[in-house]
């Protein structure tokens, strides 16, 4: 018999959110370093934060999806390298296409299944975009993905400014990557930080668990 | 047969010729033979592809880049007809690319030349296409980059692993050069330098045109990718070259 054809109907393998923010001389993005497998905490020591070109991406939902997103990416780059010609893609450009693939795969009714975020710079200004399972895209100097787009953004738009020093930005993702984890069921204490400057420059940090977190009853805590 | 004893057996590849040649293979080789040439050196821990560029015009600017990087470790250069060498070079990209796909991991030099080698050899069986007029030299690293690699496909499918290789017009005085060398403790810059030597000495023996030299390589200071040799370098090199040419002549 025909069998129906049928579609991934919902992701396996998933990272949970991913945040950013552009400050003063880049962008700088932050994620746990988990793949869940359902409720699962399975693969606690995943690097989601990937480094392509002339940009940096992230992205939460299905993991599978985003290795496959990341060898497009790759493969345009490179491609474009061989010829020899001087050009290079920007991270704007890069992103467009990805919005394109992403546009492409939900009107196949067949979407990766993600929300990435894209970083890097053009023309001396810092760029920061994100892109939806929909094809859905924006560009912000804050983005939050998952969770993160209902914990994270109402505080990275209170407390955002567009000269942030770099420490100022580690800071206000630390805070948002604290909030989620006190309140987010899928992620883990064990943070990774990545950035890139407007010179393209990529610097990806090793992954270390959060500070400052408070553990102690409600009732106990004297709040300032 | 009207023209005589032994004609008409070339008009295609998918024909042999009474004494058991394929004439279409032999023209194919020809086209190499009257064209510009190139050179592959295998030194230590690099690979140096070389190619001179008959300048065509007083008018031309720049001659049009002929060394193509296939994938992030490996390169070509090549002799014979311009159009032919691009599609081969187009056509190894795309092997490149679906081997990457298909195995995650880099495709070796070795299997690329292999590839290349049935594309080219299938090329030669059958009346509905011509032999590709093109001599390839393959080379660049292995994803584990331990080892330099070198190889060169010829239009009748012959594939061969080398130390060093020339193609083209003068692919025999240069293979007479290239015999000289003491290829395994050829250093990377050094290797530059020999090829663009080799180049210049070739041509210069059968004095015709005008030409533009064209060089990149693959070794440890471009951490293993195969690139052009940076113009600082080149200019050196070429400089040398007319140096030593000139130095030869006086003595």
């Amino acid at each position: 018999m025909d069998a129906p054809i049928t579609r991934t109907l919902e992701p396996i393998n998933t990272g949970t959110s991913v945040v950013g923010i552009t400050y003063k001389d880049g962008v700088l993005i932050a994620s746990d370093t988990l793949v869940s497998y359902g409720s699962l905490s399975r693969f606690r020591s995943i690097q989601r934060l990937v480094s392509i070109g002339p940009c940096l991406i992230g992205a939460s939902g299905d993991y599978s999806d985003f290795q496959h997103i990341t060898d497009l990416l790759t493969q345009k780059v490179d491609e474009a390298s061989f010829h020899q010609d001087g050009f290079q893609y920007t991270a704007p450009e890069l992103f467009e296409y990805l919005c394109r693939v992403m546009y492409e795969r939900r009107s196949k009714v067949n979407p990766y299944w993600n929300r990435v975020v894209m970083a890097g710079s053009k023309q001396g200004k810092p760029f920061l975009g994100c892109v939806d399972l929909y094809g859905t895209h924006y560009a912000s100097p804050t983005v939050a993905t998952g969770y993160g787009e209902q914990l994270a953004q109402p505080i990275l738009r209170k407390e955002w400014h567009p000269d942030m020093s770099l420490e100022e930005a580690h800071a206000l993702l630390e805070k948002c990557m604290r909030v989620l984890l006190y309140r987010d069921c899928y992620t883990i204490n064990k943070v990774q930080f990545a950035r890139i400057g407007l010179d393209g420059q990529t610097t990806i940090e090793p992954p270390a668990p959060l500070t400052g977190t408070r553990w102690e009853a409600p009732l106990t805590i004297t709040l300032p | 047969m009207s023209h005589g004893l032994g004609s008409g057996y070339d008009l295609s590849a998918g024909t042999y010729s009474q004494d058991g040649r394929v004439f279409q293979v032999e023209y194919a080789a020809k086209a190499v033979e009257n064209s510009g040439n190139a050179i592959g050196i295998r030194g230590r821990d690099c690979v140096v592809l070389g190619v001179d560029k008959p300048r065509v015009s007083e008018m031309l600017v720049r001659a049009a880049p002929k060394n193509a990087t296939l994938s992030q470790n490996i390169g070509m250069t090549s002799a014979g007809l311009v159009a032919d060498c691009r599609t081969l070079a187009n056509w190894c990209r795309e092997e490149c690319r679906s081997y990457k796909n298909q195995y995650h991991t880099e495709i070796p030099v070795r299997v690329l030349s292999e590839r290349l080698s049935l594309e080219m050899q299938e090329h030669t069986t059958t009346s509905y296409y011509r032999p590709y007029g093109a001599t390839v030299i393959l080379g660049g690293f292995d994803e584990d980059h331990t080892k330099p690699q070198l190889f060169m496909v010829e239009p009748s499918g012959k594939s061969f692993g080398y130390r060093a290789c020339s193609c083209g017009m003068n692919q025999s005085p240069a293979r007479t050069e290239l015999e000289k060398l003491d290829l395994p403790n050829l250093g990377a810059e050094e290797a530059v330098m020999t090829v663009a030597r080799i180049l210049h000495q070739i041509h210069d023996e059968s004095k015709n045109l005008a030409f533009e030299l064209e060089l990149s390589w693959a070794c440890a200071a471009t951490g293993f990718r195969h690139v052009p040799v940076p113009p600082e370098l080149l200019a050196r090199a070429e400089e040398a070259a007319k140096r030593f040419l000139e130095e030869r002549d006086h003595a």
